[in-house]
């Protein structure tokens, strides 16, 4: 058993239990929202910094521990064996780069957002943080799937 | 600013910024242009990865995301642009390109990498 990629592993999780909370309070206060019912704009403020926080660390992490994943866990098992869980982590990998890309529009987009705000961008606004939530949720799952077909540093890797 | 349909002058470059963004990101998939590369078996960074190695563009291709939503937002700090683009009707539509984009590019990704991957089950 290697214990620095499963350090790495083990942080990923922490700092991604963090962000799916954060996102999936983010996503509520969202469709909240779209639907114009109010909400408090400290808490959505809150959220979006907890997501973004939590977003770029759990991102770092999982970039630090991915060169022990290609070699070990899916070119070693996952391509030849398991090729739709590769497809699956090909899909997250794609969708957490997008979503760098829309948390950058929509971390600081949060700011001017107030409970009653409306407007195009408003609109914008929560249709990204459900998005971002979606893109949270489909990578934890991704990962768990992962990680129990075969975890980086871990008996046979 | 507080029009209903109005957007707020300060987020034009930020969506400005996605729709770029995500153009620049699918360029990157479709088109395969020079992406910073590591290659894990050897530990070595390039921009011209050899066909027999593996090669991960994870590192680089955020970059082109990134770079691409950077000049978007400087685009629209040029005043003209960013004025015309403040407009209600233009904001509107803007906003509605970014999310068509962020979705076409999502759903793009998880069609081809599904397919893919799913027919060599």
């Amino acid at each position: 058993v290697e214990f620095g990629p499963k350090v790495l592993l083990l942080l990923h999780a922490a700092a991604a239990i963090v962000l799916i909370g954060g996102a999936t309070h983010n996503g509520i206060l969202a469709v909240k929202q779209l639907l114009g019912r109010p909400v408090r704009r400290q808490l959505q403020q809150l959220y979006a910094h907890v997501v973004g926080c939590a977003y770029l660390i759990t991102f770092s992490i999982g970039l630090l521990n991915y060169p022990t994943f290609r070699l070990d866990v899916r070119k070693a098992y996952l391509d030849e064996h398991v090729p739709l869980a590769t497809g699956f982590f090909e899909v997250k990998e794609h969708w957490l780069a997008l979503g760098l890309v829309i948390l950058a529009c929509y971390w600081p987009m949060s700011r001017t957002m107030h409970g009653g705000k409306r407007g195009s961008d408003a609109w914008l606004h929560h249709v990204l943080g459900i998005v971002l939530t979606v893109i949270v949720w489909l990578a934890m799952l991704t990962g768990l799937f992962v990680t129990a077909i075969r975890p980086v540093g871990g008996v046979g890797s | 600013v507080s029009d209903p349909g109005y957007q707020d002058t300060r987020n034009v470059p930020l969506v400005l910024g996605l729709v770029v963004g995500c153009v620049a990101y699918m360029t990157c998939i479709l088109f395969t242009p020079p992406v910073l590369c590591y290659l894990p078996e050897v530990q070595e960074w390039t921009f011209s990865a050899p066909p027999d190695r593996i090669a991960m563009r994870y590192f680089g291709m955020p970059q082109w995301g990134i770079g691409g939503f950077v000049i978007g937002f400087f685009l629209a700090r040029v005043r003209p642009i960013g004025e015309a683009l403040a407009r209600p009707a233009a904001s509107r539509l803007l906003a509605r390109v970014a999310a068509t984009a962020v979705m076409g590019a999502l759903l793009y990704v998880l069609v081809k990498e599904l397919s893919h991957w799913g027919s060599l089950t």
